[in-house]
């Protein structure tokens, strides 16, 4: 029953928590800024001077990959598998990272999703009335505030695993 | 630091100096003119009305010298970058109408050249093709007109490629022995058949052939052989080639006018608008008719202007019916921010409210505070402060740069008060180097040690703006006469939100000011409502209201994590750098990943913090007491693309 050990080791479960939280806030970026580029694509066949506007509502909903990363890196870090020496974790400990992994996960994944439409969206008015950016731009930003609040609460919960 | 008061400006001009006034009042710059166009629908105007025929010549010119442009772009590019500054002219050489006439000639002269290259491009196509329908008969030594007055026919012609040439062969010399093809040539689609025959059986042989697919090819009119042919059309075709390359020198020796064609484009596009604008003025068979706004501290030297012209005007206060146009007027430092509000909404003239020097300083702090490092803001600043120097940009872009310079220097404020130069560089090179890292210790606290810290201090800064929208509001209330709106509205939330932050600070008799605050909004709530049963009810609902605060204040908490994100990125990046550790190919790792690292942090973490600085000031700040709805002052002035005007004085 080895395996079950080493599955349930202090260490797998938080870096399976590091790894949801950029897997998943990532993938939910992927696919937000994958939508918002074809958008823009499509504007910029029509009038290549946009490109730069278009780029900076691309990269809106880029962020949560980023928090997520954010998280995953602080894991590692706190475990002491990067700039350190690796630390004994118990089960006990390793759940709790992985718990703290999952608000950024999981809101990382939806949010950067639903950002990715609204920048789709938004570009189409980069399309119509380019002066408009500054509105453009905080739509989706409004979706974003959900991810930043995941970040948060996964960034308290970190903070507050005891390490010996 | 206010909106700036407009004055209603009519005046009646004599018309024949019309377009010279809306040019002496665009190098003004402070006047916008409306457009009559509608107002002379109305009846009362319809005896006096006198159709005009305005020329619009400018138009035309700014077409020519914007192809002109395009098409000398194509061929010489052209040296102006992103930090190019636009040349500086003072305005009387601008404005001088002879060179513009030299310029505009060079454009004529470039769009011609480019209208010939056109024609020679065409024709050298149509020759081209011309050369390939001989090409399959090159090894033919027969001319085209050999037949020509003879009694015997050559025809040539070509059948699909799939067609069995010696089956029609044998066909053939069955059917017509008077006649006999032969293959000159074969390609992938056709193979290329000439026929000979006594003229008298031309018809029967090409009966036979049709049967197979054969069509014939034209070359009447055409004589000598096809080799012959090939080596006039190549002859042609390099002279045309010669030509087109003649013709290309030719624009290509026209850049040295790029400047001037650039000034010209500046005038002639003012130009364009000042008759778009004279176009829209009501005329009667001596007279023009111009109304529009001016701010009132414009008014004097306005007038000096118009009274030169010899024109009647007035200069009025706005009707209640009428809306005027907003203009915002701060001081230099607080002038940057503005674009912030721009991007949002302006202000209605009536409510007399710029909220501009207040969300300003919240601006500054909470940037700061997301960026958070030192050494961030200082490239910040400075590469705004380069862009300002070389580029010497106007408008929106200048607005940009000067914002960045101020709110790069907040950066580095919360950079030092947090101690975070290149986020934990200073420890972690020393570290690398000596063994003992060196920690510049923060002035106020290390977000990433303690960040409970910052988050009460992003919650109460989020009560402090949450405070001031709500004052702002109060104070609107009261310039309108409404104390008792300010006192029920804002005074009892006043009272429940402090004393609840008292009671929480440990205050006990805050509890009770919160209570006789609630109390009051539970009472005054539904005040508005029109039945008993919708004012007890309306007092619930704007208790309820009380979420609505919490979640407004807890949408700080982002000051905190956005400000982590910017720590945690510069400290990764600064962990990947140092794992080669403390050797030479460790540290050329260490300056790659230091380099781009931190360009990308900056990059990223500028979209993200000024998003959320500008959220807050949207929705939590500017909800709680903004009038939206006014329309940007846009008076006539001369706006320029390549030259940038220094003002005389006249």
């Amino acid at each position: 029953m080895e395996w079950i050990n080493s599955l349930f080791n202090g260490t797998t479960l938080a870096l399976l928590g590091a790894g949801l939280a950029i897997g998943m806030a990532g993938t939910g970026s992927a696919k937000g800024v994958g939508m918002a580029g074809e958008a823009a694509a499509g504007v910029l066949t029509e009038d290549p001077s946009k490109f730069g506007q278009t780029l900076l509502l691309q990269a809106l909903p880029g962020t949560q990959g980023i928090y997520g990363m954010i998280i995953a890196f602080l894991i590692v870090l706190k475990i002491g598998l990067i700039g350190g020496a690796p630390v004994e974790l118990t089960t006990a400990q390793g759940f709790a990272f992985f718990m703290a992994a999952l608000p950024i996960a999981i809101t990382g994944y939806q949010s950067g999703i639903q950002q990715g439409r609204v920048a789709a969206s938004c570009i189409g008015i980069i399309a119509k009335r380019p002066e408009e950016l500054g509105k453009a731009m905080m739509y989706p930003a409004m979706v974003e505030t959900y991810a930043v609040l995941g970040l948060l609460i996964s960034f308290l919960i970190w903070l507050g695993i005891p390490v010996a | 630091m206010a909106i700036v008061k407009m004055k209603r400006m009519r005046l009646i001009a004599p018309k024949d100096i019309r377009s010279s006034l809306i040019d002496d009042l665009t190098r003004l710059g402070c006047v916008e003119v409306e457009s009559s166009l509608a107002r002379l629908e109305e009846e009362e105007f319809q005896g006096v009305l006198y159709k005009e025929d305005n020329k619009q010549e400018a138009a035309g010119e700014r077409a020519l010298v914007e192809s002109a442009l395009v098409i000398l772009n194509k061929f010489v590019k052209s040296e102006r970058g992103l930090l190019t500054p636009r040349t500086q002219m003072k305005e009387g050489e601008f404005y001088n109408k002879e060179t513009v006439a030299s310029a505009l000639e060079v454009a004529g002269q470039i769009n011609d050249l480019q209208d010939r290259l056109n024609g020679l491009y065409s024709e050298q196509t149509r020759l081209l093709g011309k050369k390939a329908s001989f090409m399959p008969w090159e090894s033919l030594d027969v001319p085209f007109d050999y037949a020509a007055g003879n009694r015997f026919s050559v025809v040539f012609g070509v059948c699909q490629a799939t067609a069995d040439f010696k089956a029609l062969e044998a066909e053939l010399a069955e059917q017509v022995p008077e006649a006999a093809i032969s293959l000159v040539s074969s390609d992938k689609e056709q193979h290329y058949v000439v026929l000979v025959c006594h003229a008298g059986v031309e018809e029967n042989a090409l009966a036979i052939l049709k049967t197979r697919g054969f069509s014939r090819v034209n070359f009447s009119g055409v004589s000598g052989t096809a080799r012959e042919n090939i080596a006039n059309v190549s002859k042609n075709l390099s002279d045309i080639e010669q030509e087109i390359a003649t013709v290309i020198s030719a624009i290509k020796d026209c850049a040295q006018h790029r400047g001037a064609l650039e000034r010209a484009y500046d005038l002639v596009n003012i130009e364009t608008h000042q008759e778009e604008v004279v176009a829209s003025l009501g005329c009667t068979k001596e007279t023009a008719l111009l109304e529009g706004w001016v701010p009132a501290d414009a008014v004097a030297e306005v007038e000096k202007v118009v009274a030169a012209a010899g024109c009647a005007y007035e200069f009025s206060d706005p009707s209640d019916d009428e809306e005027p146009p907003v203009s915002l007027k701060n001081s230099k430092l607080v002038a940057p921010f503005g674009m912030v509000t721009e991007l949002y909404a302006l202000p209605t003239y009536r409510s007399g409210l710029d909220p501009n020097p207040f969300m300003a300083a919240f601006f500054f702090t909470f940037f700061g505070l997301m960026m958070g490092d030192f050494a961030y803001g200082v490239i910040i600043s400075l590469v705004s402060l380069i862009m300002l120097k070389k580029m010497r940009p106007s408008g929106a872009v200048k607005s940009i740069f000067q914002l960045g310079f101020l709110c790069g220097i907040s950066t580095s404020i919360w950079g030092i008060l947090f101690g975070s130069y290149f986020g934990d560089l200073i420890p972690r090179v020393t570290g690398m180097l000596t063994g003992t890292e060196v920690v510049i210790p923060p002035i106020l606290m290390d977000p990433m040690k303690d960040p409970m810290s910052l988050f009460y201090l992003a919650l109460a800064f989020g009560f402090v703006q949450i405070f001031t929208g709500m004052g702002l509001n109060a104070w609107q209330m009261v310039k309108n006469g409404d104390f008792i709106g300010a006192i029920c509205d804002v005074g009892f939330w006043y009272m429940i939100l402090g004393g609840l932050v008292a009671m929480i600070l440990g205050v006990s008799a805050g509890g009770y000011v919160a209570l006789a605050g609630a109390l009051g909004v539970l009472v005054t709530g539904g005040r508005k409502k029109p039945n008993f049963f919708g004012k007890i009810t309306g007092g619930f609902g704007a208790l309820y209201g009380i979420a609505n605060y919490f979640a407004d204040i807890l949408s700080y908490s982002r000051l905190l994590a956005l400000s982590l994100a910017t720590a945690v990125i510069a400290q990764v990046m600064n962990t990947m750098g140092s794992l080669g550790g403390n050797t030479v190919s460790g540290w050329i790792l260490f300056v790659i990943v230091f380099v781009v690292g931190h360009t990308f942090n900056v990059a990223v973490n500028l979209i993200g913090t000024f998003v959320h600085t500008s959220r807050l000031q949207y929705i939590e700040f500017f909800g709680k007491f903004y009038e939206t709805g006014g329309k940007k002052f846009a008076p006539l002035y001369d706006k320029t693309k390549y030259v940038e005007l220094l003002k005389e004085d006249k």
